[in-house]
């Protein structure tokens, strides 16, 4: 599983953390980043410059420790332990987790997996907390996962074959790339990425899916 | 008669003596300090040997850099001292100082002046990145510690803190509005350029024992009115110097400078 994690230099303000705690992911004790056992990290800062810093800091811990996980995590509810900390007694509410959450899928680094239910609660109004809140993490953005398709499919000689989807994540073919595992769903905002730039087809519908490289 | 005769040569007598103590005078002076100057020049050039000689470990070992900044000082010479500045001419004569000054620049320039330069440029670096979580306030302890983690080209510094505080001292000249403050026992570099009033300075002191501070807290032991508390912890906030914790029985201010000086 050990793969160069290069946190480029992409990956938000807060970029110590995550090329500290990300250079040997799945080996080493993960590392929260000074923040995590600060109490006042689990209260929404009235302050906005201290309240972006606080929603970038959450965005960097997250992602970092996401991409730390065995196995990783690609998806995220506001309710997930890693807002709480027990040692301190401190949890960040679920309301202002889902600030942090959107927070991340304004900048990038994260996707609502229900997109409806995320406008459908944007429109009822900041109070109400009605469903939806879930993300899919992009601590690899879908351009860094087209990148890896990308060069896999070169590597191994495979333009202009067509692959199912299912072969690239699960197969054994790629058991060693960092993508595999990787959820269909996400993997197809990569694939997406791709066909835009005239570099693969998507061919045919549902779990079927299949895909040509160019 | 007799008293007149030896009062009028005495005249020409006591010019020609005080003449003489005077070329006396100067001669003892110019050879004094022609042989003083002999051995600071002596002592130049050893100096310079021995900081291009240990060049590399003035760049590498803190405490070693550390003596040789004592040793320099000790002796009137400002290893941060640039080409252009000819502010320590009070220390030399006028002659020495403007060819002196340069010359130290130009002898230890090489290692030391280029180190510390380096170290102001990280200094000024951690405190911009970290300005919106701290309200640019930070602890000298931490930007040790960040700075020793290092990252990118130059790989990480080892430094004291006396190395930053001279790195910090050396931006001056530039009017950047660096400066080094001590609340109770932290020394603090603040990259914002605003004064503290002198109740929040109490406040800010006030949190370093616990880390934190409350409303009651400070009005039982600073002694101070409701408003008055709240107040300041307002104004604290509101330059991003404080952290607010709900979840605590009574609400807690955090200092935003502390964050990862706890557990160093």
């Amino acid at each position: 599983m050990a793969s160069p994690a290069a946190a480029g230099p992409s990956l938000l303000p807060t970029t110590d953390i995550l090329t500290t705690t990300n250079t040997s992911p799945n080996t080493d004790a993960f590392v929260y980043p000074p923040q995590y056992s600060f109490p006042p990290f689990y209260t929404l800062q009235p302050n906005l410059t201290t309240r972006a810093s606080q929603l970038s800091s959450w965005s960097g811990l997250i992602l970092a420790y996401a991409a730390h996980a065995n196995p990783r995590l690609y998806r995220l509810t506001p309710a997930h332990s890693i807002f709480t900390n027990t040692a301190l007694r401190r949890t960040l509410a679920p309301t202002d987790a889902r600030l942090v959450l959107a927070h991340m899928v304004e900048h990038g680094r994260a996707a609502w997996t229900d997109p409806t239910a995320a406008t459908k609660a944007r429109k009822a109004g900041a109070g109400s907390d009605g469903g939806g809140g879930e993300v899919w993490l992009y601590w690899r953005t879908p351009e860094e996962w087209a990148q890896q398709l990308g060069s896999w499919v070169e590597a191994t000689g495979q333009r202009n074959t067509v692959l199912t989807l299912y072969e690239l994540l699960e197969g054994d073919a790629t058991s060693r790339e960092e993508f595999h595992g990787l959820p269909v769903e996400v993997a197809k905002s990569a694939v997406a990425v791709l066909v835009r730039r005239g570099r693969a087809q998507m061919l045919g519908e549902g779990d079927g899916v299949g895909v040509k490289f160019f | 008669m007799a008293d007149r005769r030896p009062g009028l040569s005495a005249f020409s007598r006591n010019t020609i003596t005080s003449a003489q103590y005077a070329s006396h005078g100067s001669q003892l002076r110019s050879s004094h300090a022609s042989s003083l100057q002999t051995q600071l020049s002596v002592f130049q050039s050893l100096l310079h040997q021995f900081s291009v000689s240990h060049a590399k470990e003035i760049r590498s070992n803190p405490q070693f850099r550390n003596e040789f900044a004592r040793m320099c000082n000790a002796i009137g010479v400002d290893p941060l001292l640039s080409s252009s500045s000819g502010r320590r001419s009070g220390n030399h004569g006028s002659e020495g100082s403007a060819a002196g000054g340069s010359l130290w620049a130009k002898m230890l320039g090489g290692s030391v002046n280029d180190f510390y330069f380096e170290l102001a440029v990280r200094v000024v670096e951690i405190c911009r990145e970290t300005r919106a979580e701290n309200g640019g306030m930070i602890a000298l302890t931490e930007v040790k510690t960040r700075v020793s983690k290092g990252r990118g080209i130059g790989g990480s510094m080892e430094v004291s803190e006396e190395d930053i505080l001279r790195a910090v001292q050396s931006l001056e000249p530039l009017g950047s509005g660096f400066v080094v403050l001590k609340i109770g026992s932290k020394q603090m570099i603040r990259s914002v350029p605003k004064e503290l009033n002198i109740d929040q300075s109490v406040v800010l002191e006030a949190m370093q024992v616990l880390g934190y501070v409350a409303i009651s807290m400070l009005q039982v032991n600073l002694g101070w009115g409701r408003a008055r508390c709240v107040a300041v912890i307002d104004d604290l906030i509101s330059d991003g110097l404080v952290w607010v914790d709900r979840q605590a029985e009574e609400t807690e201010y955090w200092g935003s400078a502390w964050i990862g000086a706890g557990e160093s």
